[in-house]
């Protein structure tokens, strides 16, 4: 039931009321006077408060008051004599759940009073809702927010991961080059001069053994070129040295020639005629956008044209790969099969720069690299990467201007590499 | 003919002596591993022919090639190389390389080569010190 302060200045009243209230199952604290009252009401967690508008010297409007101010949410109902104009808008003013008239009906005192305790308690669950309601979402967003922090430290931590990975497997393929041309490449070629040697040594040809020496020499020179070939073509295919010792320009256009002798693919190249300093992780992660990008062109295109454009922009560099086969659906490419054009928005996050893919089924496919510029030039002064087919002298490698107007290409049009 | 050989590979600098000593008229004056000795060693011995590996330990033989290039020096190189592209034999040739070799496959050019710049005035010979 509820917990009902009574505040009357008559004993008499306290004592009857009291005795109702007690016997309908409520719990009653007594007050005899305003100050007593405004106590009660800080220490009594009440639900209803029933205050005589006279409280001795004080008066019950006082104490309405205070639990107006302080319990908003514990229900005051006046007991008065003769309610006049003032004491009502007073009431109103503070908010009385009801009156009761002296002289009253006991009944209708526990009426009103478990009206009262009615309310209060319909006020209590309304409040336990919204308090309910409240830690719910905020439980919720404290979930989204930790969810969506966990969500951004896994990209970075993924972005992160996928850059080491690339620098390890850089790494591991430069490794591998290094051995792979020390071992094999310098004992394959130290056989080939062998076999030269030895070749003159049987000049001129002499009948019986010393022919079939010789034919056999002739027989073997071939197998250990194709060998020495081969290992140099892998050498250059782990690792492009060329990329440190040319620069990138000159890597592109070796990587484009080489890409059209294998595959036959016809392959048009446009780039500027003007060096450009790049740092040495940028140049190798714009050829290997290349390189991924031509592997795709052969794998899944099924072109018979693709054109390379490189060309320099407003503090941009901007590297298309346009093929003019069978297209695809971007958006509906899955995963599974769009890891190459993963692989290469991943590299160009290494740079800050962006990859594009534009394609429609039987359209073609442009893949558009991005890669901001000014800031870059300006701070590779030390270390930094030639993108171009003249080395500069060492006192002269220094910053280099990023030109205010497009740079003209080698050539206005595309020239055909096989026309060299 | 005074020959240098740069190369990083002991096992082709011995064989290439050997062929190359096979040659008459040919005099192997030093041989060089890296960069920084071969362009020591330029100066030392001003050699008629220089034969060129590109793949140092050191950095790449085009920055040999570079620095005699801005010496004007006369000595006549030869490349021979694992990196047979097109790019490095531009790149070789335009700083004044005289032949760019593949190690896979022309070995067997370079007694006819030598034969041939023998039967011309050899660089460092009594011209060239008036240059």
């Amino acid at each position: 039931m509820a917990i009902i302060l009574l505040a009357d200045d008559e004993k008499s009243i306290r004592t009857i009321l009291g005795a109702l209230l007690k016997d309908a199952g409520h719990e009653v604290i007594e007050a005899a006077d305003a100050d007593e009252a405004i106590r009660c009401v800080e220490r009594y967690p009440l639900d209803v408060a029933l205050l005589d508008i006279l409280l001795g010297t004080g008066n019950g409007l006082d104490v309405a008051r205070h639990i107006h101010d302080w319990r908003p949410d514990v229900r005051v109902i006046l007991m008065t004599g003769e309610p006049n104009f003032a004491s009502a808008r007073q009431s109103i003013s503070l908010r009385i759940f009801d009156y009761l008239v002296k002289p009253f009906e006991l009944q209708a005192v526990l009426e009103t009073i478990s009206r009262a305790a009615a309310a209060k308690a319909r006020d209590m669950e309304h409040i336990l809702l919204l308090k309910e309601r409240e830690r719910t979402h905020e439980d919720l967003e404290r979930r989204v927010r930790v969810r969506t922090a966990e969500l951004n430290q896994a990209a970075v931590n993924l972005h992160a991961l996928a850059a080491r990975l690339q620098v390890v497997r850089e790494e591991e393929r430069k490794a591998l080059a290094r051995e792979l041309h020390d071992e094999f490449g310098q004992k394959l070629t130290a056989l080939q001069i062998d076999l030269s040697w030895l070749d003159r040594k049987l000049q001129p040809v002499q009948p019986g053994l010393g022919a079939e020496m010789q034919d056999k020499i002739v027989a073997m020179m071939p197998l250990v070129e194709q060998l020495t070939e081969m290992t140099q073509a892998i050498c250059a295919s782990l690792r492009p040295g060329m990329l440190d010792d040319l620069g990138l320009l000159a890597a592109i256009e070796w990587q484009v020639e080489d890409c059209e002798r294998r595959t036959g693919l016809k392959c048009a190249l446009s780039i500027p005629a003007e060096d450009l300093v790049l740092e040495r992780d940028d140049a190798l992660a714009l050829f290997r956008i290349l390189q991924e990008a031509l592997t795709n062109v052969i794998r899944h295109a099924q072109a018979t044209q693709v054109m390379i454009r490189l060309v320099i922009t407003d503090g941009e560099l901007e590297m298309d790969v346009q093929d003019n086969g069978r297209g695809f659906s971007p958006e509906a490419c899955p995963v599974s099969k769009a890891l190459g054009l993963l692989s290469m928005r991943e590299r160009a996050i290494g740079f800050q720069g962006s990859v594009n893919i534009q394609s429609k089924p039987g359209q073609g496919t442009t893949v558009q690299v991005r890669m901001p510029l000014v800031q870059r030039v300006l701070t590779s002064a030390h270390g930094g990467h030639l993108l171009g087919d003249q080395a500069l002298p060492v006192a002269d490698a220094g910053i280099r201007p990023q030109p205010s107007v497009p740079i003209t290409l080698a050539s206005p049009d595309l020239y055909p590499l096989g026309a060299e | 003919m005074k020959v240098l050989i740069i190369d990083d590979s002991e096992l082709i600098r011995i064989r290439l002596v050997t062929l190359l000593e096979a040659i008459a008229g040919v005099e192997i004056v030093g041989q060089a591993e890296t960069v920084a000795e071969g362009l020591l060693a330029l100066r030392q011995f001003k050699p008629d022919v220089m034969f060129l590996d590109l793949q140092l330990p050191d950095g790449n033989g085009l920055e040999v090639l570079r620095v005699m290039h801005a010496e004007r020096n006369p000595t006549v190189v030869v490349v021979l190389t694992n990196y047979p592209h097109a790019q490095y034999e531009r790149r070789a040739r335009a700083t004044g390389a005289h032949a760019f070799l593949n190690k896979a496959r022309d070995i067997f050019k370079i007694p006819s080569l030598l034969a041939a710049l023998m039967t011309n005035e050899p660089p460092h010979g009594d011209r060239a010190e008036q240059v």
